[in-house]
């Protein structure tokens, strides 16, 4: 065994080698760590698809192997041009990595790296200083240039790290290839989808909608009316009512001016139907769902779903009927039409869509043999109630303008001489078939529709006229009390214009009276004294009707520019039965004098009444006793010939 | 006969002399750096000149011209350098060696086209280092020459198979010696320590189904075999081309037509790079 020698040189070499190979071993087995973590950089999953995300994990990777003084990725973009996507250090050394490598893309030593597949190492301008460049590309197209900057004097440490950063690189490449397909086939899937959606939209539109209108057509509308049945099945309150339209003598427009006019025709009135049904649902607060249906031919079908009841069925149906039945212009030609619908209502007339169909037909049919342009109910008893109903209102809607309101007076007397001091004004309407109909017919009635401002405005004019026409000295004037309803005192203006309305008339506003029943003030007690207040101002007087019934404090009543409190006339029938009633009379009497206003009985009918009235401190009263409401002209006779001068000799 | 009995009757011939032993062992050190295999690489002015040429030749084509071999080493890298300037001392240490019954001229032709071939499909492959197959291309037929020297005269008898039995050069090998040019230049990569993936592409390039670890580098030496024999690009003694085993293509992975641009590639730079490493 012969011992062996080494020169020092020899021994360094070793030590060197040993290093090295340790150096070596370290690094292989960070680089494997290494390359098992770089699947966080696939893009393979939605987490990790975005080229931002991609570009940041490998940065990360790269930065364990490579302790580079500063790094870069350059992506290749859709118009094939490199931009910066990441640097660690921007502007940071001198000179910026950035800068260096676009003077390698102007030398075109960039472009030439770009089809090495491995990582290139050029001179860097600053001294001792490299700058690597490593293509980032699949095998068949190249995304993108990763730069790096060191020590040159490290380039042997990278060498053995460098085929770890191509297959990294390599890695990141298909990520971003895979992440831009995946990106692709989501567009592409959602504009697919799109199309599919919008196709299958339009497919189904055009199954379920009439082509002419645009409106649903029978199918889908059947579909609806079920649909509203199983909503209402078993709910307590609501209706389902199916009303159909038919357009009245719609042949004979066919027939004289063309199929296209008729055409024409049934599109307007289509789109009248559905303005009209548009402001129906919003007037009602959405209360109402309406959908309007072209049937086929010239019928329409109307289902109606209200929480509330039949009135506001009843009310769309009056509109419907008045309002489609006007002249349209059809191609320059006056086309008048009207429509008859027949109305059939779950679950009174039907349990299933088929027979409510059925029996809204047959009502359709009667309303077209009943003379057309009106509805029928299905039910007998339906119709009967809301046809009455609904004639009235239409007639009410012209009493006005055919003169058909009337006033009477009823006259009040100072209990102790027996003069006329004053009247209330009363309204009649003198229907054409039914007669004289005192308020209690139609006043709730012309509240629901609305047309209780008119009436109440007609009423003042026409007292201001009547006033006009006595011809006397303007201190000789009766005043007259006019009722004022609930809902007027609600009206915004209603003080300015009652004003304004008398003095126009050239009638002294102390002639008017107006009276309030207890009740509609204790309703809205603060906005009734504001109106109160504006009322007395303009100069009227005003009067609480009914005293007694309501239930007004003391205080209410203290606050309320009143004049006059009109006792009830329930205190005044039973007043000479016996002792209790007299004893609310004296205390109601008391009180009004306590609070400085006057007192007037209402409903004398009596002689010992009046004279009770009388001993119990109440001076003024009307009723039978005096005399009923009588017309202007009785009541001007009634007055005196004081107030009757030039009328009656002339 | 076996091949390691064949290898030890020439010890001459396995090795190199002088300086160039001297750059391959500098070379075959893991621990030398950029300076190191500049150094070594400067102790032959030949080998030096020719791989300057080379960093400059329109094979990196690099857009400015590279003036000292440090700069190309750092630009090439240090192992694809390696690669090169190894294959560069190998073709001038066996040019000068007296070879009887094959054109030497020839030979290295079809070695270099190897060379180029194996290095265009691992390019076009987006292979990491593909300097490294262009090493494997041209010493793929190292086997044959120490073949033909250590036969000398006798390889007529060699020849004489090959037309009787109309068949390809390396089958008459083994009908003659029980084994082939790839066994012998195999077992001469593993002697000097080469890679095993070089050794492995070597020994099966006539074989390739039988490359267990390094399936990919092997197919690709035998497909580059084939087209450049089929091309002509020289030759190294066989007068058919090799059959092509159809599955390399699919484990090179790359479709058919990309092969047209693969040897348009490999053809635009053949005739440069015979002039430097064969003038």
């Amino acid at each position: 065994m012969s011992p062996s020698y080494r020169t020092p040189e020899e021994v360094n070499a070793l030590h060197e080698r040993i290093r090295f190979l340790e150096e070596a071993l370290e690094a292989n087995a960070y680089a494997m760590d290494v390359l098992a973590s770089t699947t966080a950089i696939f893009g393979d999953t939605d987490r990790n698809r975005s080229p931002e995300l991609i570009i940041q994990n490998t940065v990360e990777a790269i930065r364990r192997l490579l302790p580079a003084q500063d790094v870069a990725v350059y992506v290749l973009d859709n118009d094939c041009s490199f931009n910066l996507a990441y640097q660690e250090h921007p502007g940071e050394l001198e000179p910026d990595l950035a800068e260096t490598v676009e003077q390698l893309i102007q030398d075109g030593q960039f472009s030439w790296a770009l089809h090495q597949n491995h990582p290139v190492c050029l001179p860097s301008p600053a001294a001792g200083d490299s700058v690597m460049l490593h293509v980032i590309s699949t095998r068949t197209r190249i995304r993108g240039m990763f730069v790096a900057r060191f020590r040159q004097a490290e380039l042997q440490r990278y060498e053995m790290i460098l085929s770890t950063l191509t297959m990294v690189l390599f890695n990141t490449a298909y990520a971003l290839e895979s992440a831009d397909l995946f990106q692709m086939m989501d567009r592409r899937q959602k504009a697919l989808q799109r199309i599919t959606e919008r196709q299958s939209r339009e497919l189904l539109h055009h199954m379920s909608h009439d082509s002419l209108t645009n409106l649903p057509n029978r199918m889908l509308f059947s579909d609806r009316l079920s649909q509203a049945m199983e909503r209402h099945a078993g709910a307590a309150a609501g209706h389902v009512a199916l009303i159909l339209l038919d357009l009245d003598n719609f042949k004979r427009t066919n027939d004289s001016l063309g199929h296209r006019a008729g055409d024409e025709l049934i599109r307007k009135v289509a789109q009248d139907l559905s303005g009209l049904l548009d402001h129906a649902r919003e007037r009602s607060g959405r209360q109402l769902r309406t959908t309007l249906s072209r049937l086929g031919g010239d019928e329409f079908g109307i289902l109606v779903e209200d929480g509330e009841g039949l009135e506001g069925i009843v009310r769309l149906v009056t509109d419907v009927v008045r309002k489609t039945a006007t002249e349209r212009q059809i191609f320059d030609q006056p086309v008048v039409s009207s429509v008859s619908c027949g109305i059939a209502v779950y679950p009174y007339d039907g349990e299933d869509p088929d027979t409510l169909l059925g029996n809204a037909d047959a009502a359709m049919y009667e309303a077209k043999q009943r003379g057309r342009n009106g509805f029928r109910f299905y039910t007998q008893d339906l119709n009967a109630r809301t046809f009455r109903h609904f004639e009235l209102e239409n007639e009410l809607g012209q009493a006005i303008a055919n003169d058909q309101l009337v006033l009477h007076y009823q006259p009040k007397v100072e209990l102790a001489s027996g003069r006329i001091i004053g009247a209330e004004a009363l309204i009649r309407w003198q229907h054409p078939k039914l007669g004289l109909l005192p308020p209690g017919h139609f006043i709730e009635l012309a509240e629901d529709m609305t047309l209780i401002e008119e009436i109440g405005e007609w009423v003042l004019r026409q007292v201001c006229r009547d006033l006009q026409s006595l011809r006397v000295a303007e201190d000789a004037l009766p005043r007259i009390a006019i009722n004022v309803s609930a809902r007027q005192l609600r009206q915004p203006d209603l003080a300015g214009g009652f004003h304004r309305i008398i003095r126009e008339a050239g009638i002294p506003t102390r002639c008017i009276e107006l009276e309030l029943t207890e009740t509609s003030i204790m309703d809205d007690p603060k906005g009734a004294a504001r109106v109160f207040q504006r009322l007395r101002q303009a100069g009227m007087s005003l009067a609480v009707d009914d005293f007694g019934t309501g239930h007004a404090s003391l205080m209410q009543l203290k606050q309320l520019p009143a004049d006059t409190l009109k006792i009830d006339r329930s205190f005044v029938k039973d007043l000479d039965q016996g002792d209790g009633h007299a004893q609310i009379v004296r205390a109601i009497v008391l009180m009004a004098r306590t609070l400085g206003l006057d007192v007037i009985a209402e409903g004398v009918e009596t002689e010992r009444q009046a004279q009770l009235l009388q001993k119990l401190d109440c001076h003024t009263a009307q009723g039978y006793y005096y005399s009923h409401p009588v017309p202007f002209a009785d009541f001007r006779k009634l007055l005196g010939p004081a107030v009757t001068l030039p009328l009656e000799t002339a | 006969m076996t091949v390691a009995e064949f290898l030890e009757q020439d010890e001459a011939l396995c090795s190199f002399s002088g300086s160039y032993n001297t750059i391959f062992t500098r070379l075959s050190d893991p621990t030398a750096n950029v300076a190191g295999i500049t150094e070594a690489v400067e102790l032959d002015p030949t080998i030096a000149a020719k791989t300057l040429r080379m960093a400059n030749s329109s094979l990196y084509g690099f857009p400015e011209p590279i003036d000292t071999l440090h700069r190309a080493v750092s630009i090439i890298g240090l192992q694809q350098m390696r690669q090169i300037v190894l294959s560069t001392i190998v073709i001038q240490h066996f040019r000068g060696l007296p070879v009887i019954g094959v054109d030497m001229e020839s030979f290295w032709r079809h070695s270099i086209a190897v060379g180029v071939l194996s290095r265009s499909i691992a390019r076009f492959r987006r292979e990491a280092n593909i300097e490294r197959l262009y090493l494997y291309g041209i010493m793929h037929d190292l086997g044959r020459l120490l073949l033909f020297l250590h036969l000398g005269t006798g390889t007529e008898e060699l020849i004489n198979i090959r037309e009787r039995e109309q068949c390809l050069l390396f089958e008459a090998e083994r009908e003659l010696l029980g084994f082939d040019h790839a066994a012998i230049g195999s077992g001469l990569l593993e002697q000097w320590g080469m890679a095993p993936a070089q050794v492995e592409a070597t020994r099966y390039h006539h074989a390739p189904e039988e490359a267990r670890a390094f399936p990919v580098e092997t197919a690709i030496v035998h497909v580059a075999d084939s087209i450049a024999n089929s091309l002509r690009l020289g030759s190294s003694g066989e007068r058919f081309v090799p059959p092509v085993a159809p599955e390399t293509f699919d484990r090179i992975g790359l479709e058919m037509p990309i092969y047209e641009d693969i040897i348009g590639h490999a053809c635009k730079h053949l005739d440069q790079m015979q002039a430097i490493l064969l003038d």
